[in-house]
């Protein structure tokens, strides 16, 4: 059985418990054994804009735990994905907000090398765990569901430094999707930003932009948003009726976590997935699921 | 206009994030990638660049436009020239944030006020207190009404558990604090 340590973040912890919940269910399904880090801290998010050497030290802390137990980190969220991924290049780099970073971390008695990697949740599906690996644990294939693929901004940009997708078109959640059975939408906002970090600071532009990307999947006949961060997901879930207000566009579009599809077509119950934490009810895509493909 | 300060693309190059700004060649790249300007063309990355880089301090670091970006690193992505346009918006913020605590600009997006409670909180806790510090950030800014467009939300999210009404903290909340004091005192 394969290890490796969980870094969930204060949002999946806090209140995307259905991501929380999905993750463990499937990680287990596919014999992976995750540690949730010792201790872990929040990584700044995108909320210390005017100070990032904060948000770097405070994210190498967490990559620090990791280390020190021993396994690679995985991460749930763009976000937080980011700011580790960025911690690790500035620090191992001994940029300028890499060295004030490292100053910091020595003072308050934390020893960090940027060893360990750092992976984003669909870089270890995808390279880790692999298609053949997934295509095996499939029971309930998600035969007739239209999915529209949303990956978000951070999880591929910048490339330089998130380094495992394509920042352009990306590919790995459209594939995993497929060998779930589902059919995959061809879906030009997939990399377009849903605009979660000016939610509390200018909420026309926020909701503005997601409704760009609800409005091309509800456009396109998809039955549901396949998404990999809790950010996306509060906006895109979450926050729809109020966009839905605001812009006088009606979406009602379901938005699930990847691995809630994941575990649907593995042969989870919907309670084992948490289908019954989404703001926009989730349970009517099992409808859609058509029963033929079922094994 | 006010006056030119040639000085102050320097300022920006001495601030973590800001070294690249000479290297744009105003090619406007992070301006056509950028969804925000797409939304509202008084948002301009490529402009604030310039204006850096001709010494226009005062516009810059007293527009109200830059607390619009949203961190998407498409800017940063395509620039040919590796600016890092992102990390050099928030320079920016940083800058007129300072000149804000000195009462020489006056920031309305809230959007300040949200990281200095969010900062706040992660340094006392060592996690955010998501559901506390957005509560009040809505009511300091959107009074009554702000909190009842968000009561539908809100109820449903707490019936479904997803409202913790206590801040968890973390044992070695030492460490953050230490790390919250070096930065911020040796930082700048
Ligand atoms: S990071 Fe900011 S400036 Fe750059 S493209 Fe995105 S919104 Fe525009
Ligand atoms: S993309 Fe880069 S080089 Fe081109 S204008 Fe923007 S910052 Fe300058």
């Amino acid at each position: 059985m394969k290890t490796y340590s969980f870094y969930p973040g204060c949002f999946v912890e806090g209140s995307e418990v259905e991501y929380a919940k999905s993750c463990e269910k499937v990680f287990h399904e596919l014999g992976i054994e995750i540690k949730e880090l010792e201790d872990w801290n929040c990584c700044g998010a995108l909320e210390l804009t005017t100070n990032k050497a904060l948000v770097i030290a405070l994210s190498a802390r967490n990559a620090s735990i990791a280390e020190r137990m021993g396994y690679e980190c995985i991460v749930p969220c763009n976000i937080c994905y980011n700011n580790l991924k960025k911690a690790e290049h500035e620090i191992k780099n001994k940029t300028k907000v890499g060295e004030i970073a490292a100053k910091a971390l020595k003072k308050a008695g934390i020893n960090y090398e940027a060893k360990i990697p750092i992976r984003h949740l669909l870089d270890v599906l995808i390279n880790d765990v692999g298609i053949e690996e997934i295509k095996a644990h499939v029971k309930k294939p998600l035969s007739g569901l239209k999915v529209a693929p949303y990956y978000g901004c951070l999880v591929v940009r910048p490339s330089k430094i998130c380094a495992f997708e394509n920042p352009v078109n990306p590919t790995s959640m459209d594939n995993i999707l497929e060998t779930l059975g589902a059919e995959v939408i061809n879906f030009e906002h997939k990399v377009k930003c849903c605009g979660g970090s000016t939610l509390m600071g200018d909420r026309d532009t926020s909701f503005e932009l997601s409704a760009r990307i609800l409005g091309e999947a509800v456009r396109k006949g998809a039955d549901c948003i396949a998404v990999v961060c809790p950010m996306c997901h509060t906006m895109l879930d979450g926050q729809q009726a109020m966009i839905e207000n605001h812009t006088r566009m009606k979406f009602g579009i379901p938005v699930l976590y990847l691995t809630q599809l994941m575990g649907i077509a593995m042969g989870l119950s919907s309670s084992d997935v948490a289908l019954d934490k989404n703001i926009i009810p989730a349970e009517n895509i099992l409808n859609k699921i058509s029963k033929e493909g079922g094994v | 206009m006010g006056e030119l300060d040639p000085g102050f693309k320097y300022e920006v190059m001495r601030e973590p994030g800001g070294e690249q700004l000479k290297m744009c060649f105003s090619c406007t790249g992070c301006t056509v990638s950028c969804p925000v300007s797409e939304i509202e063309p008084m948002y301009n990355p490529r402009r604030y660049i310039h204006q850096t880089l001709v010494g226009m301090r005062d516009e810059v670091l007293g527009d109200e436009y830059l607390w619009r970006c949203v961190q998407c690193h498409s800017c940063y992505e395509y620039c040919p020239q590796d600016v890092k346009v992102t990390e050099l918006i928030s320079v920016l913020r940083s800058l007129s944030e300072r000149e804000a605590k000195r009462g020489r600009v006056r920031i309305k997006n809230p959007l300040y006020m949200f990281e200095d409670a969010f900062a706040e909180s992660v340094r006392r806790h060592g996690r955010v207190h998501e559901s506390m510090v957005i509560a009040k950030h809505i009511w300091k800014t959107r009074g009554l009404k702000g909190l009842m467009e968000f009561m539908p939300l809100g109820k449903a999210m707490f019936f479904k558990g997803k409202i913790s009404l206590f801040a968890k903290s973390i044992s070695k909340r030492d460490q953050v604090q230490k790390i919250f004091d070096v930065v911020r005192g040796g930082g700048h």
